[in-house]
């Protein structure tokens, strides 16, 4: 197992370097000028002018000496600095990070761990009420664009229902607390995970009913056990496995971030930092935010393939 | 299983009716009557003319003359005060968007100067019905007699947040810095053309602007290449920077310094308390304040990336001001916890042609297509009224002749218009845009109905604003591009309608050239009296409406939404102007 984790992290620095070279490349490609952001678009009209502002910025290099001069940069642990206003690339990623994290981690909790208690609850009610409702709730959630979720739970939850506030991070004027973020972030975090936990409860309910037709699962009944040590021991385990894949799937996205829920919110995350940082052509902010995110897709996958071994006693690497 | 039954009946029940119930007003009406919702300004009502010399001191005996203002906008009113009260917090989403975040830089963005004002001050602005300027840090300014020199006299006693005094010294530094190159001021008003030495001083052939001189430490001196009755109205958005704090600073680094957002140093009437990145600016009093310290404790601006969202915080009660949409603002229009606000966006949108490509180059295409666009129904059912429909770019009625051809819908002459021309019924127009509001959206799609029905096919290429800015300016690629822009008063359309250097062939993006358009142009910028600027401004919008070289669509509104607690509260839309709203005297009832 150490040699095939090993064996995996080499790939992984080829793959990041590829994913580095390609994003590289396709940003450049992009129309639209950095340097014009730097200088007045009257002021730097002047050619002259403008080439002072992209020699300052590097631009004028050819393309592999500047991806070359920015992976050594890189390597050394300097992202360098956004384009659009001067902040360290490195120092916004990481505060950004912390916040998407919280918000995506909450919502990855609550949806997997709602989730997968549904998915069993209506597998082993197979064709009853309670399947059909969370079923057709299943589909809504899958169904509903986030725009929309966030928009009417807002609206709802903020406004008619005033139990929460109405997007932001912390409360103006007081003190940063932990309560207080968390309380910032539970609305958000319950809208987005409901996308999460209608996947996870329809992977695990088909899983489960996957499962239970086994023949194992005849012989565990047959044997006299309780059907909760059925379900939860000899079933469950086993059908978990496509929903570890979800999940694993899901995993980038605390990295990521959720553009919508975060406009919506005002939440200072990933997915609104790469949404500006896309609209204002910022180079360094691009390439700083896909290294860490196909690092975090590359390094979840891995984790997603141990889970499966510690899951599932039958698989084994080598 | 049957308390779940009942549980998820509950919810359900919940939400439905939660849905149904009115919102709570968060901002109780308090005991002085609710200020009545301001009317909004008639179409006809835009920047105005004052004197060119609108200032205390009288001018030159042979300087030019003020003529007579035109009539004013009707600009809405400043919230009545509630319950006399001062001190406590007024929180506003003043800088909403997905890209934005609390503002502070004032040479680095062509937006915001609502919230700009608060920290810094030009040497003056538009008063808060854009009726003429009013000083700020410079108390009077007069040209001399052919205009092309302009004496600012400063303000005595003004000091910056800090407390040291604020100088011509400022002034310069400041006009040195946001000309240099590294710095970049992005909103720069036109006035680097004319001001003498400034280009060499950009060029990097000289260190100083030698057409800026001190005469004292309380009187500055500008000198022009040519005369320009305008000038005052060019520095509304010139905001003063401190030198003392400023002048070891590299320029480079200080464009994109937090020091404008973390720990600036103003003159304006609030001063920076605290800064949390992504989320608020906080802004205490400033007690130098030279028109008497602010009343309120505390004024915030709280960052909302969401128009919908912020509005849905007004209504919580969360803040207490932020721009809405037009149905929002319908909607609060009746409800009396809000003050609604709507002035006109000064930005026309229009089709702009691009007489480089030769199928635009017959006037009677662009006439039919004038003709075949029913405005008049897009303002009525996609703007919902609230928006007017302007004879040429220039969003000021007062500029426009009165023998203007209004292009009322004729499908029927567009038709034989384009039949006279010979229009190619197979040929596609592309049309570039950068906007993504879905009202615009709507708008553009009833254009592409409006142009079909008359055999002209168009589709619009939406782009993202750094895409169409590196292609549009260019002057290559786009044969019609859907945008828009502000002309305000003291202005001329230099860049759009004569000759801009960002083109590559040096012409105006649409490549204009019909020599009544610089001849007007000019004759405006140099005019001595607000009568001949008028006069000229008149015949540059009859040349580019006769010639419709370019469709000028409608004029939007804007709309504000303030909850009746604060009192003495206005906004108007600046049309990236600064104004005067007296934010000393705002308050908040409890």
């Amino acid at each position: 197992m150490t040699q095939y984790i090993l064996r995996r992290l080499l790939v992984i620095v080829p793959v990041l370097l590829g994913v580095t070279i390609v994003v590289f490349i396709l940003i450049n490609l992009i129309p639209g000028d950095p340097a014009a952001f730097y200088v007045s678009p009257d002021l730097g009209s002047n050619p002259a002018q403008m080439e002072i502002v992209r020699e300052r910025l590097g631009l004028n290099q050819p393309l592999p000496v500047r991806y070359v001069k920015w992976l050594a940069q890189t390597l050394t642990g300097d992202f360098g600095y956004r384009t659009k206003n001067g902040d360290p690339v490195g120092p916004v990623i990481w505060l950004r990070l912390q916040n998407t994290m919280l918000l995506a981690g909450i919502a990855l909790f609550i949806g997997a761990s709602i989730g997968i208690t549904l998915g069993v609850f209506t597998a082993v009610r197979q064709y009853s009420v309670w399947d059909y409702a969370l079923t057709a709730f299943s589909f809504l959630g899958i169904a509903m664009p986030a725009f929309v979720v966030g928009i009417f739970g807002l609206y709802v939850f903020a406004l008619k229902i005033p139990l929460f506030p109405a997007g932001g991070i912390s409360t103006i004027g007081k003190e940063t607390s932990i309560l207080d973020t968390l309380y910032h972030a539970i609305l958000p975090a319950a809208l987005l995970s409901l996308n999460y936990l209608a996947s996870f409860m329809r992977y695990t309910r088909f899983s489960l009913l996957e499962v239970l037709k086994q023949d194992y699962v005849s012989n565990a009944r047959a044997k006299g056990l309780r059907e909760n040590r059925v379900i939860n021991v000899h079933a469950l385990r086993n059908a978990l496995l496509p929903v570890i894949t979800a999940i694993g799937l899901s995993l980038p996205s605390l990295v990521v971030g959720a553009v919508f829920m975060e406009t919506i919110f005002s939440w200072p995350g990933m997915g609104t930092l790469y949404l500006d940082a896309v609209m204002s052509r910022d180079y360094p902010l691009i390439m700083g935010m896909n290294l860490i995110s196909a690092s975090v897709i590359l390094l979840t996958n891995l984790l997603t393939d141990i889970t499966y071994a510690y899951v599932d006693p039958r698989i084994r690497y080598s | 299983m049957k308390y779940l039954h009942v549980l998820l009946a509950v919810l359900v029940v919940v939400l439905v009716v939660a849905a149904c119930t009115p919102a709570p007003t968060a901002t109780p009406v308090p005991p002085t009557a609710a200020p009545k919702s301001t009317e909004a300004p008639k179409p006809t009502a835009v920047p105005a003319t004052a004197a060119p010399v609108a200032t205390a001191a009288p001018a030159a005996t042979k300087a030019p003359e003020p003529t007579k203002a035109p009539e004013p906008t009707k600009a809405p009113a400043p919230t009545a005060a509630p319950a006399a009260s001062a001190g406590g917090t007024l929180i506003g989403a003043f800088d909403v968007g997905p890209a934005g975040h609390p503002q502070s830089r004032p040479y680095d963005q062509t937006a915001g100067q609502t919230w700009l004002m608060k920290i810094w001050s030009p040497l003056l602005s538009f008063n808060d019905q854009f009726t003429g300027l009013v000083p700020q840090l410079a108390l009077e300014w007069k040209p001399n007699a052919d205009a092309t020199k302009w004496t600012f006299k400063l303000r005595p006693n003004v000091k910056w947040h800090d407390g040291s005094a604020f100088t011509a010294d400022d002034v310069k530094f400041t006009f040195e810095l946001a000309y240099n190159p590294n710095f970049g001021w992005r909103n720069e008003p036109g006035l680097k053309g004319n001001l003498v030495g400034a280009q060499d001083y950009i060029d990097g052939k000289a260190k100083e602007i030698t057409g800026i001189k001190i005469t004292d430490p309380l009187t500055i001196e500008f000198s022009l290449m040519r005369s320009d009755a305008k000038l005052p109205y060019n520095l509304t958005i010139a905001y003063m920077l401190p030198k003392a704090v400023l002048k070891d600073q590299d320029p480079a680094k200080l464009a994109k310094s937090d020091w404008f957002l973390a720990s600036p140093v103003g003159t304006g009437p609030f001063k920076i308390f605290k800064y949390v990145k992504d989320q608020y600016m906080d802004l205490v009093p400033n007690e130098y304040y030279w028109n008497g310290k602010p009343k309120l404790d505390h004024l915030i601006n709280r960052y909302l990336a969401d128009e919908t969202a912020a509005s849905i915080a007004l209504e919580k009660g969360e803040i207490q001001f932020t721009y809405v949409a037009n149905d929002v603002a319908a909607r609060l229009k009746t409800n009396k916890a809000f003050t609604t606000f709507e002035t006109p966006s000064y930005v026309p949108n229009y089709l702009a042609f691009n007489l480089r490509d030769k199928r635009l180059q017959d006037v009677r295409v662009r006439q039919a297509f004038w003709y075949a666009i029913d405005r008049a129904s897009i303002v009525k059912e996609i703007f919902l009224g609230a928006a007017y429909v302007p004879v040429c770019g220039l969003p000021d009625k007062n500029m426009w002749p009165a023998d203007a051809n209004k292009y009322d819908y004729n499908p029927a002459k567009a038709q034989q218009l384009l039949k006279e021309a010979n229009w190619n019924a197979n040929d596609t127009l592309e049309i570039w845009t950068y906007y993504t509001a879905q009202n615009q959206k709507d708008a553009m799609q009833a254009v592409q109905q409006f142009l079909a029905q008359v055999g002209v096919k168009v589709t619009f290429k939406i782009m993202d604003t750094p895409a169409y800015n590196a292609q549009f300016y260019t002057g290559e690629g786009w044969p019609i591009s859907y945008r828009g822009i502000t002309i305000l008063y003291g202005q001329s359309g230099r860049q759009p309608w004569w000759a801009s250097d960002q083109t590559k062939d040096k012409k105006a993006w649409g490549a204009i050239e019909d020599p009544k358009v610089p001849e007007y142009i000019l004759a405006a910028e140099s005019a001595l009296t607000d009568a001949d600027y008028i006069k000229n401004m008149k015949l540059l919008c009859g040349v580019m409406n006769q010639n419709a070289y370019e469709i000028p669509l409608w004029v939007a509104n804007r709309y504000g939404a303030v909850s009746v607690k604060a009192g003495n509260f206005l906004w108007v839309s600046s049309g990236s102007s600064s104004y005067e709203d007296k934010a000393q005297t705002w308050t908040i009832a409890p």
